[in-house]
């Protein structure tokens, strides 16, 4: 049965990842552009759950932590970089 | 049992995904598309989360799901708003229907009173060095 929710639950979020894929094209400005690949990112990260659950492969749940880290730190130097215009000062 | 609860937050959580997915499509300005995609997709890894804690049952699955989830209730926020901050500083595109806009007079306070303070240092050379011709500028 859980097999089967997961089959469910990746046919979701793959429709997500083309819905945030959608307004990462369509923009219309840099910030929405930001916040569709930072949906992107999340969205993968449950989708390697997903994968982990499926596969009985517990090495993806540590693959889960370190995108979710990877993301915050890419999403918070995109935002210094409108701010700023530069990464490092 | 511990299946049928691990199936059914996962179907939660993945739905909560699309419906923030919706929402970043269909918003009509950024502040609300990043209100979508910051807390349903929190939610929706919540579910998943605990999804996998459940089908799993193991210690240390369920240590590494609850760092993960740490880390994603503390980074969104705080993502989001830095993305917000920097948007409206380049220059608010609200939505025409906006009725609330707070953080306008906050920062038209806040650029009075820097451009104040480096007026001030230019009327007196004595004290900051001469002049620079950056002085009033944001770094």
């Amino acid at each position: 049965m859980i097999q089967g929710a997961v089959n469910i639950a990746l046919i979701l979020l793959v429709i997500s990842i083309a819905l945030s894929f959608y307004r990462l094209a369509r923009g219309p400005s840099t910030p929405d552009r930001i916040i569709a690949a930072d949906n992107i990112a999340t969205n993968l990260t449950g989708v390697f759950a997903l994968f982990a659950i499926q596969t009985g492969e517990k090495v993806l749940i540590i693959a889960v932590v370190a995108l979710t880290i990877l993301s915050f730190v890419a999403t918070a130097v995109y935002a210094k970089f409108l701010e700023r215009r530069q990464i490092i000062e | 049992m511990s299946n049928l609860i691990a199936a059914a937050s996962l179907l939660i959580g993945a739905s909560f995904m699309l419906v923030a997915s919706i929402g970043l499509v269909r918003f009509p300005d950024l502040y609300t598309r990043m209100h979508a995609a910051t807390k349903a997709t929190t939610f929706g890894m919540g579910g998943i989360l605990l999804a996998t804690t459940l089908a799993f049952g193991t210690a240390d699955i369920a240590t590494q799901s609850a760092l993960a989830l740490i880390f994603l209730f503390l980074t969104a926020p705080v993502s989001g708003h830095l993305i917000s901050r920097a948007a409206y500083r380049r220059g608010p595109h609200l939505a025409p229907n906006t009725t609330v806009d707070d953080y306008k007079p906050y920062l038209a306070e806040q650029t009075a009173a820097q451009e104040k303070k480096a007026r001030e240092e230019a009327d007196d050379p004595k004290e900051s060095g001469p002049a620079h011709p950056s002085a009033g500028k944001m770094h």
